[in-house]
């Protein structure tokens, strides 16, 4: 309780400490950033985002209100002390706890982790920290000249061009690519050439497949393009000048050239003569994982870093839990408690409304929503708000029984004689005695979001592509199957993460089990 | 706004009406009633019994058509009288679009007169009553089409993606997927143009003369013209096609508009000689008379009220070289194609090499990669393989690199498809031309062709490019700038850049553009690319993906600001006319008009006289000059950001699949989007044995990637013979 609320005014201090002083820091910048992309969420005309303010504003007095409480509550319920020893106990649900926790504090380090942007450039002698500055920097303010200077700064260029002067250096996150919005230029592997005969790597067989010669290797522009059987050049080869204007055709047999036509300037030698990379094989999008290019787990067909593009899409997978969970438990508790505690009329007629609601066909008004949304709306709010909306049902039967139980319990009826209003009887009375199912159901909530958001995205009616979805990226490796490490990669990340949050959720359904052995064991 | 009212005579030919609105209209309404139930056709058609009834249309049509015409003639008259009046007291710029308008108005009313001055619609005559001094052309002097080599026989098999609701070639639900293999690509048309030249060639027709006006196209019948049932052509089943299209026994407003507005006349002179006159002259004028097909009043005899159903699954006797027998029809399944037993074309100098397999038979395969693997079990003889994915990877197997499969990459000239982003200037900021400037610097179409293409499209460079002899050549797209795009917006006001890097102005409007496009995965990728790039510039792009028809929907609502579309191409002439004239932009209210093509909400008074010019030029010259300028207009004012061409198509085939490879063809003729429809190939049954035995062996052949780049365009600065 002390730590949660440390760490709520810790995250509420250093999102308002950042607003102030320009800074962009990890996760504590996002509720201003949201504040500011979601037009009800400001104060329009003026700019001022309230909403960030407010968050910040909530979670500084939550996280107060909740270190002083723990040390004015007294000794800790001993009921629940024993639940959390029993949780402790129970190994796998514990451990998955722990990874699930390091997981959320990856995804909370956000930009400093994942992105294009450098961690920190000395230039000229002066630091400068582009990842954690709000405005993108651009690439004359490195001293960068010519077409691409008005642009935003290319890092990961000025990393490959410092390297060899010393005085200036980029420090980049651990994978310097950004989940969307960062198209890589086509990748490129590393040849062999044993007797003639040209390898891929430390591979035994000799390559087949599309080699080219790199003006720029890192920009893929490519100079000549062959097609090689059996490690030698054969069928046809292209050539491009430096503009990238196809100036050269021809048709190779066993690494000699049988016919070729050059008609760009000047001679044709000295189009071969120019300084260019050795041969090396042509990865086009989706590019299997190549480890020299940095690429751990290859790109995506649109040319997205796999990595970082799962590390966007788990954090898309956090922020939709963080939000959903508590709206949806909100709603799901209270309707279901009230349902139990007044029944009679409004029992009868909340049945039938949510009977109403669970037989409304989903899908379909996704897909209505989703063509009806204006796009200005699109986004991950409108997604929660569809699926907050078909959610809630699923708890209230739950907590209408345990209510019905309860009600005519002595505490209750002692609550009532002592003159509690309702509410409070229903949240400080009613609500403590049925955390076991509330808590047991979390977890499994959580999983069925991911795998929801995961579908909905699978079928195209889920988020805008701005966003990182491991349903889209299940969409792009299953009509890729030639392409494994798209789907092996989404695949294993998305069963991993589900095991986990089943295996808390065993763990504590468990722990909160009033008889300590149950069939489960 | 044109609608249909049927006539509810019960019994009576009822036959469509355009609407008539305003009072005195309804006179000429109540007028054409009596002329109807003055006729005796009631009386007839009372009867249910089978037969033509060709002849009893023919004078209520004509009488219609004239009605029609009249209709349209009293309507241009008065418009004409207003324009006069308002004429006289515009000024500036209104009085120019006035002009232009009134001379528009003068032209549809000496169409009318020309059209009521010809007489009946539909024309019996007699060869007297022909020009005397007509000269006339064959069209023999063109180079063959297809490889001396072709061997007649053996089967093609393919797939289709669905299988065809019907085989009718019009009414209710014909218009779907399949009918171009079925009627298009293979029918004898009177008189066509060549794959190569775009010179015409003869089809049904053996001959043919334009009159002196230009309108009217004579054609003399191929006396041999045989349907596939062994009967003859006559002129007298041009008329009659005309009869089954357009008569009330169906649904088929597209073609009773066609018939209706695009040909003025059609007439026989004798069983071998007719004309067909359209309303205007235009260059294209014999290929557009010569497009009709005849039909066979011996197979349309039961023709009637219930020919939807009637001729549902009724294959018509053809002059192609293809027929459907109906034990072939498997529904849902397959359908095959048999080639007509001597066919009366077969020796014909444009056709003797092609249509040579005995049979082509259609499979039904739902999902495209399931085509693919068929073809590689080789259940399937070719493979269209142009996308990169299934070029460069899927082709990566063993038999293509043992050589049974052979690839060909083929250079086609077929105009490009005008695909890119179109601006709706109806929408702020899209109507200042310096922002337009610089979406059109800001649009980095190059890195979606290196990414998702591989490098291997093109560049489009401008609306409507490759039409052969037609388009401006020298127009280049405005390329990726950051420098140029941000001068442009920079003058368009926005200097100002926010925290995320867009510009905005100084009164805080964000450059902010929302990019309407097709909610499909490789359109989605494109769009990103296209997004990330522009953010460089200071341009916000907001995708907004839809599903497709909600897309189509919001662009003919004109509720896009700009879209990423794509209009299909018909060689010889492109048509300019519903993309930018001034009648499909704006209502009398003057709000975008909706249901229009016209998605860049366009209107000027010159581009409609030269998109009318394009449509009625009747010089190549004058077409020529009318439609450079309509392009180099769309360039200046940046209304089209050209996005990318793909100029070749790529073929994997099965070994006994044969491609022409001669003086005459190589591979293809280059007029064609997809080699197929051309039907040069040929299957060599020697082939398939001796590869079939050597698949079973072990055996292989050296792997076979061809290139055919005879007609790929050349960089236009460079000249010819600099090869080293």
């Amino acid at each position: 309780m002390r730590l949660l609320g440390f760490f709520s005014l810790l995250l509420g201090a250093l999102a308002a400490f950042g607003e102030r002083m320009g800074l962009a820091l990890p996760t504590a910048r996002w509720f201003f950033n949201v504040s500011r992309e979601v037009p009800f969420l400001k104060i329009t005309g003026s700019d001022f985002p309230w909403f960030g303010w407010l968050c910040a504003a909530l979670m500084i007095l939550g996280g107060l209100a909740m270190i002083v409480r723990s040390f004015t509550s007294g000794p800790r319920n001993p009921i629940t002390a024993r639940r959390m020893k029993r949780f402790c106990e129970i190994k796998r649900g514990y451990y998955s706890l722990l990874i699930l926790l390091a997981l959320g504090g990856i995804a909370m380090l956000d930009q400093a982790l994942v992105g294009k942007r450098a961690l920190a450039v000395s230039y000229e002698g002066k630091w400068i920290f582009p990842a954690f500055m709000p405005r993108d920097l651009k690439n004359k303010d490195f001293g960068v000249t010519g077409a691409t200077a008005e642009a935003p700064a290319d890092y990961r260029k000025l990393k490959r061009d410092w390297k060899e002067a010393k005085e200036n250096r980029v420090i980049m996150p651990l994978i310097p690519y950004d989940p969307t919005g960062d198209t890589l230029p086509p990748r490129s592997k590393k040849l062999t050439e044993r007797d003639g005969i040209y390898y891929e790597g430390s591979s035994r067989k000799p390559y087949w497949g599309l080699v080219a010669k790199y003006y720029d290797v890192a920009e893929g522009k490519i100079q000549l393009r062959y097609t090689m059987r059996k490690g030698k050049q054969t069928g046809a080869a292209d050539g491009w000048d430096a503009t990238g204007k196809p100036v050269y055709n021809a048709e190779y047999q066993d690494g000699e050239a049988v016919s070729e036509r050059y008609n760009g300037e000047g001679i044709k030698e000295d189009f071969f003569d120019q300084e260019t990379s050795d041969l090396r094989a042509v990865k086009y999008h989706p590019a299997p994982p190549i480890p020299e290019e940095g690429n751990w787990l290859g790109t995506t067909s649109q040319g997205y870093d796999v990595l970082a593009y799962l590390y966007g899409g788990l954090q898309v997978n956090f922020k939709a839990a963080l939000i959903y969970l508590p709206i949806v438990y909100l709603i799901g508790i209270t309707f279901g408690m009230m349902m139990g505690y007044f029944g009679g009329w409004f029992d009868l007629v909340s049945q039938r409304l949510i009977e109403i609601f669970s037989n409304v066909p989903f899908l379909f008004i996704v897909i209505i929503f989703s063509s009806m949304v204006p796009e200005k709306f699109k986004g991950l709010p409108i997604i929660l708000t569809i699926l907050i909306l078909f959610g809630w049902m699923g708890m209230t039967y739950l907590m209408r029984t345990a209510a019905y139980r309860d009600k005519e319990r002595d505490y209750i009826s002692a609550a009532k004689i002592l003159g509690a209003s309702t509410p409070r009887i229903l949240f400080r009375h009613l609500l403590p005695n049925t955390i076991s199912i509330i808590v047991t159901l979390v977890p499994f909530t959580m999983s069925g979001l991911v795998s929801s958001l995961t579908s909905l995205d699978y079928l195209g009616f889920g988020l805008p592509p701005e966003y990182a979805t491991w349903g889209r990226l299940l969409n792009d490796g299953l009509s890729n199957l030639s392409a494994p490490w798209l789907v092996t990669s989404t695949f294993i990340a998305l069963v991993a993460l589900l095991v986990i949050i089943t295996f808390i959720g065993e763990a504590v359904r468990e722990a909160f089990d009033p008889k300590k052995f149950t069939y489960y064991r | 706004m044109s609608r249909y009212l049927t006539n509810s005579l019960k019994s009576g030919w009822s036959v469509s009406l355009q609407s008539v609105q305003g009072a005195s209209r309804s006179f000429v309404l109540f007028v054409t009633l009596l002329c109807f139930l003055a006729t005796s056709c009631r009386k007839e058609t009372t009867e249910t019994a089978r037969k033509l009834e060709f002849d009893a249309f023919v004078p209520v049509y004509n009488r219609y058509i004239e009605n029609w015409l009249k209709t349209q003639q009293a309507e241009t008259e008065k418009e004409i009288a207003k324009v006069t009046t308002d004429l006289a007291t515009a000024e500036g710029d209104a009085k120019t679009a006035l002009e232009a308008k009134a001379k528009a108005l003068q032209q549809d009313q000496e169409k009318w007169n020309f059209r009521l001055g010809l007489g009946p619609y539909l024309k019996f005559s007699n060869p007297s009553e022909m020009p005397t001094d007509l000269v006339w052309e064959n069209g023999m002097d063109q180079p063959e089409i297809g490889d001396p080599r072709a061997k007649k026989g053996g089967v093609f098999r393919r797939s289709i993606p669905e299988f065809p609701p019907t085989l009718r070639p019009f009414g209710n639900n014909s218009n779907h997927s399949f009918r171009g293999d079925l009627y298009e690509l293979i029918d004898m048309k009177l008189i066509t143009f060549h794959p190569e030249t775009m010179k015409l060639i003869p089809g049904v027709a053996r001959e043919w003369s334009s009159s002196a006006d230009k309108r009217t196209i004579y054609f003399r019948l191929d006396p041999e013209a045989r349907y596939s049932d062994g009967n003859p052509v006559k002129a007298r089943d041009y008329l009659i096609s005309a009869y089954v299209r357009v008569s009330d026994n169906l649904v088929n407003p597209y073609q009773k508009q066609y018939f209706r507005e695009e040909i003025a006349q059609i007439a026989m002179y004798d069983d071998l000689t007719l004309s067909i006159s359209l309303p205007e002259a235009s260059v294209f004028g014999p290929l557009n008379a010569g497009e009709l097909t005849p039909s066979s009043p011996v197979f349309y005899a039961e023709y009637g009220p219930d020919y939807d159903l009637r001729y549902q699954w009724r294959f018509p006797p053809t002059t192609a070289a293809y027929e459907v027998r109906p034990k072939d029809i498997i529904k849902g399944v397959s359908i095959t194609q048999t080639r007509v037993k001597n066919w009366w074309a077969k020796d014909r100098k444009y056709y003797k090499y092609r249509f040579n397999p005995d049979k082509l038979i259609h499979t039904v395969v739902r999902d495209s990669n399931k085509d693919f693997e068929l073809f590689r079990a080789s259940e399937i003889d070719t493979s269209l393989v142009t996308s990169p994915e299934l070029w460069y990877e899927k082709c990566e197997i063993p038999p293509v690199h043992e050589g049974y499969i052979e690839r060909a990459t083929f250079y086609r000239r077929y105009p490009r498809i005008p695909r890119g982003l179109y601006l709706n200037l109806w929408k702020k900021p899209l109507d200042n031309l310096d922002v337009r400037i610089g979406i059109n610097h800001a649009i980095h179409w190059q890195k979606v062709i290196d990414v998702i293409f591989r490098g291997d499209a093109q560049r489009l460079n401008s609306m409507n490019e490759g039409f052969v002899g037609l388009s401006d050549p020298l127009i280049r797209a405005r390329p990726y700038s950051i420098e140029a795009a941000r001068a442009a917006f920079a003058k368009a006001g926005y200097t100002i850049e926010d925290s995320d890097g867009i510009l905005k102005k100084a009164d805080g409007t964000r450059l902010s553009i929302a990019l309407t496009h097709r909610k499909e995965p490789s359109f989605e990728r494109m769009c990103s690319i296209l997004r990330q790039e522009a953010k460089a510039c200071g341009l916000d792009l907001r995708l907004d993906g839809l599903e497709s028809t909600v897309t189509y929907k919001k662009a003919m609502q004109k509720q896009h600001e700009m879209i990423f579309w794509g209009w299909n191409t018909d060689p010889p002439v492109p048509d300019f006319y519903q993309l930018m004239h001034s009648s499909t932009a704006f209502d009398e209210t003057g709000k975008p008009k909706v249901d229009t093509n016209n998605f860049f909400t366009w209107a000027r008074a010159d581009t409609d006289s030269l998109s009318e010019m394009v449509r009625n030029a009747t010089t190549p010259e004058d077409l020529k000059n009318a439609m450079q300028s309509l392009q180099r207009i769309i360039h200046d004012e940046a209304i089209f950001v050209p996005g990318y061409s793909v100029d070749f198509a790529r073929i994997a085939s099965w070994r006994w699949v044969r491609w022409p490879d001669c003086e005459d063809t190589r591979f293809s003729p280059p007029v064609t989007l997809d080699p197929h429809e051309m039907f040069v190939y040929w299957i060599d049954d020697d082939i398939k044995k001796e590869t079939l035995a050597a698949r079973r062996s072990g055996k292989t052949f050296p792997e076979s990637t061809r290139v055919f780049d005879d007609y790929r365009e050349k960089a236009p600065e460079k000249e010819e013979g600099n090869e080293p």
